[in-house]
């Protein structure tokens, strides 16, 4: 069977089902292709921050501020409850040295007019009476949020085929065609799909489909193990982030020359509470290949860690524990947009730990993009390009 | 303390420490040592817990430590497992309605890293049931060092409650009571240097790199095994039908806990959903525990039992009603009674049927499933056979899984009986040993154990096992075995 379509989303991961819906609501109608269900990669194995704070001061600052105000009507606007709160957020602090590159970034942060604040160790404990003595010092945003990822995903999802968006899932990508030099079709291994615009939304997977034109893409995946609690009444006020997490994602060298074992591990702190009750406890920064599991080290050293922020955690049962892989491009910047040398050729993809965050403002600007061939944001420096020079 | 059995036919009552424990406050007495949920059910408290959306209430159900029906707060801290939490004097059990608290300033000043220790051995036996006691007695016996991993306070699983004597031939201890069994092997593993006993230590997960995470008391530590035998059972499995989960529906395996390792009358009246072996066996046991039986409900159009088992609630003059189930179940505060009826022939109910059974106990016997996680998370050939239970690991006649390194033993690996249990624990142990230094007496004691598990599993009251063997094989080459 041939199919047509004005647009191919490669992926039905969060990216790609964000995608989906705004194609759909500007009038256009994509083919998801998702070579198993919606949301059971990367999407479905993640923490749900919606963080303003960790972002690289600049332009994925800003690109997750928009982000963030559309999250505020997102349930509404989808009819789905994504579980969208905004308590604010900690990022805790614990040496003088980490306090040091917090300073930094939170200076840059406030040049760029964003309302964050480093705190002492007092002022920590008053907001999130569950802290430790071990935090000297903490950054506080009162933006910072989290969301469900696997209903943001799959209300994405569902928005979209309501829209008459075609969703195919277990549906494996087997060749992207061109013509002239430009995208023509796309080889599924449910028949073959003509189209002019193929998006290339499908994260760790990215390269892959990178090989079958040609293109070099620089990404791997980058593992993040994860510890689920019993579910407890609410404990905490905040959401919560360590710096060394934070030290680790802007500098992966500090990984490989720290002289504490959760350092080396790539271990940091990141806890928050789902509406359930669940208490989601993370996290890991490791390179691994294309391995999904859990490893003995990371689920040990992640329940020690964080034992001595959150002494009370200690007496709480882990349920269960579970690992994803991000995508992580070289640079930690996503690659968005359209690739120059392939006419009809659009990345979505490398968001790494920000695909939840920046899910509702990519889905946006690559929508537009396709149906006005221009953004009201300037992505041009998330382009693929910036790689192929 | 009412509910106590102060007279049985076949066990011993011993005395034990009398302790005083508060449940909502309330002044309670306990026997120091037993579970907290035995001494709540001797004082009468069935009502444990309220579900943390519908705020149902719930009772015990499994009584293992598998399920989450009995969660309690115990001296502060919720979500205890109050089926296999010893008692002591001056616990404060309490009710729990929705989610659970915990006191924050307290843990504060523990800002501590616990120790975690790494723990190497020989064979690694997960579980200290009838297989994983066997399992560890021939590897001992073979000179290995052997660490046992027991979630409960007691060793031998489901043998430990089963007070009716065993078939078989002399070799499975025919004639012998099942916790009279459990008792021996305990003592011969008591007897062994070689045997480190883990109870209230729970295997949590099976890393990449062979590692075995273990909850042992109150920390995390890590073992690494040359050979890994996971013995660790089977969950009883539930019906569905309205209200299943009022306080005083069990498993089979509870009331059987209850009443034969904590000696407390669960109820004066029971409903027996199911008639095979165990439905029959437990029957007869709460008839002498002085229990009243209304009647034996059975879906399908015969009993599966043996028939030794069904005469004598015959004699006893309880009803086995062939051809009927549970329509719905009903009770205030815990369960009343419950309505049940008639199955035609293609097991849809017959309108009309329906008759009301007063009982303040239910005891389903409808069945167990493997408890197959460690197989699923290390990655073992896992195939779905109703026969064996449902999801079980693809073994030979060895016990091997495709794994290897990984050996399967007891209802872990398919749902048999108590004696083969014991037999394929035998095996898994021996070829654990076996695989990692070549023994001498091998190929003699693995023919022995073979032959006789091959009897166990002759005639026809075994035709489904060997059905079920039969299609967990088909194809599926896994060794050098043959299957």
């Amino acid at each position: 069977m041939i199919r047509k379509s004005d647009v191919v989303v490669i992926g039905g991961g969060v990216i790609g089902c964000s995608i989906a819906y705004y194609l759909a609501k500007k009038g256009i109608k994509p083919i998801v292709v998702e070579k198993n269900g919606i949301c059971t990669g990367t999407s479905g194995a993640c923490d749900g921050f919606v963080y303003m704070q960790t972002k690289k001061p600049g332009d994925q600052l800003k690109l997750a501020m928009l982000s963030a105000e559309m999250y505020l009507g997102l349930s509404d606007e989808l009819g789905y409850d994504v579980h969208y709160q905004r308590p604010g957020g900690l990022i805790l602090i614990e040496t003088p040295e980490l306090l040091k590159i917090m300073e930094g970034l939170v200076s840059k942060q406030r040049a760029l007019g964003m309302d964050v604040e480093i705190i002492d160790g007092g002022s920590a404990r008053k907001l999130e009476p569950c802290l430790s003595q071990k935090v000297m010092a903490a950054s506080h945003c009162d933006l910072d949020g989290h969301v469900n990822p696997i209903d943001v995903t799959l209300a994405y999802g569902k928005a979209a085929a309501a829209k008459n968006a075609e969703i195919l899932t277990h549906t494996q990508v087997l060749d992207i065609r061109l013509k002239n030099g430009s995208v023509s079709a796309v080889v599924t291994s449910a028949g073959l799909i003509e189209t002019d615009t193929v998006v290339v939304a499908c994260g760790i997977w990215s390269p892959e489909i990178g090989k079958m034109v040609g293109l070099d893409i620089p990404m791997r995946p980058r593992r993040g193990q994860t510890l689920v609690t019993e579910p407890l009444a609410p404990m905490f006020r905040k959401v919560l982030l360590d710096s060394r997490y934070i030290a680790i994602k802007h500098d992966p060298e500090l990984a490989k020359h720290a002289d504490d074992e959760f350092m080396k591990l790539g271990i940091g702190l990141s806890i928050e509470q789902t509406q359930h009750g669940n208490i989601l406890i993370g996290n890991s920064r490791e390179f691994a290949g294309f391995d999904f599991r859990n490893t003995y080290e990371i689920t040990r050293g992640i329940a020690r860690y964080v034992g001595q922020f959150i002494p009370f955690l200690h007496q709480v049962n882990i349920i269960r524990t579970f690992a994803g892989l991000r995508p992580f491009c070289e640079d930690g910047s996503p690659i968005l947009g359209r690739v120059k040398t392939i006419p009809g050729l659009i990345m979505a993809t490398g968001h790494e730990g920000d695909g939840i965050v920046l899910a509702p403002i990519t889905g946006d600007l690559i929508s537009d993009l396709i149906k006005y061939d221009q953004t009201s944001f300037d992505i041009s420096q998330f382009s693929l390009d910036r790689f192929l020079q | 303390m009412e509910n106590r059995i102060t007279a049985h036919p076949i066990l011993e009552i011993k005395q034990g420490k009398a302790v005083p424990f508060t449940f909502n406050g309330v002044e309670m007495r306990g026997v120091e040592g037993e579970t907290i949920i035995a001494a709540l059910h001797a004082n009468g408290v069935r009502t444990l817990q309220e579900s943390l959306n519908k705020h149902r209430k719930r009772g015990l159900f499994c009584a293992i430590g598998n399920c989450s029906s009995c969660l309690m707060k115990v001296n502060g801290l919720p979500n205890v497992r109050v089926c296999i939490e010893p008692l002591q004097a001056g616990m404060a059990v309490e009710t729990q309605h929705g989610r659970q608290d915990f006191n924050v300033k307290g843990a504060r000043e523990r800002a501590d890293l616990p120790d975690l220790r790494t723990y190497e051995t020989d064979v690694l036996v997960l579980g200290g049931g009838p297989a994983g006691m066997c399992a560890a007695i021939e590897a001992a016996e073979h000179n290995a060092k052997v660490i046992i991993v027991e979630r409960n306070p007691l060793l031998g699983g489901q043998l430990i409650k089963q007070t009716h004597k065993f078939f078989g031939s002399e070799q499975q201890q025919a004639g012998t009571r099942g916790n009279m069994i459990a008792a021996e092997l305990h003592d011969r593993i008591s007897s062994f240097g070689l045997i480190d006993l883990w109870l209230n230590s729970t295997a949590v997960g099976y890393y990449p790199d062979g590692m075995v995470m273990v909850e042992k008391g109150a920390v995390c530590v890590g073992v690494k095994a040359k050979s890994i035998v996971v013995a660790t059972g089977a969950a009883e499995k539930t019906l569905i039908f309205p209200n299943n989960d009022l306080p005083g529906i069990y498993g089979a395996g509870a009331v059987q806990t209850l009443m034969n390792v904590a000696l407390i009358k669960p109820g004066a009246t029971v409903l027996m959903v199911g008639a095979g072996n165990i439905g029959l066996i437990v029957s007869y046991q709460l008839l002498q525990a002085g229990v009243n039986v209304a009647a034996v409900l059975e879906a399908a159009p015969q009993f599966g039992g043996y028939e030794v088992h069904a005469l004598k609630l015959r004699r006893a003059g309880v009803p086995i009603l062939t051809g009927h189930t549970v329509k719905y179940a009903y009770g205030q505060d815990s369960l009343e009674g419950a309505v049940i009826h008639r199955l035609d022939e293609r097991w849809q109910p017959i309108p009309g049927t329906e008759q009301d059974v007063k009982a303040d106990i239910m005891c389903l016997a409808v069945g167990l499933s493997p408890l197959a996680d460690l197989f699923f998370q290390a990655g073992c050939k896992i195939r779905y056979v109703a026969e064996l239970g449902g999801y079980v690991p693809v073994a030979d006649r060895q016990q091997r899984t495709s794994i290897p390194g990984i050996y399967a033993a007891g209802d872990a690996g398919g749902i048999e009986e108590a004696s083969s249990a014991m037999l394929t624990g035998k095996i898994a142990g021996l070829q654990a040993v076996h695989d990692a230094t070549p023994l001498g007496d091998y190929q003699e004691r693995f023919e022995d154990y073979g032959s006789q598990l091959d009897l166990l599993r002759f005639g026809p009251h075994a035709e489904k096992i060997r059905r079920g063997l039969e299609k967990l094989h088909q194809g599926e080459g896994v060794g050098d075995g043959k299957c």
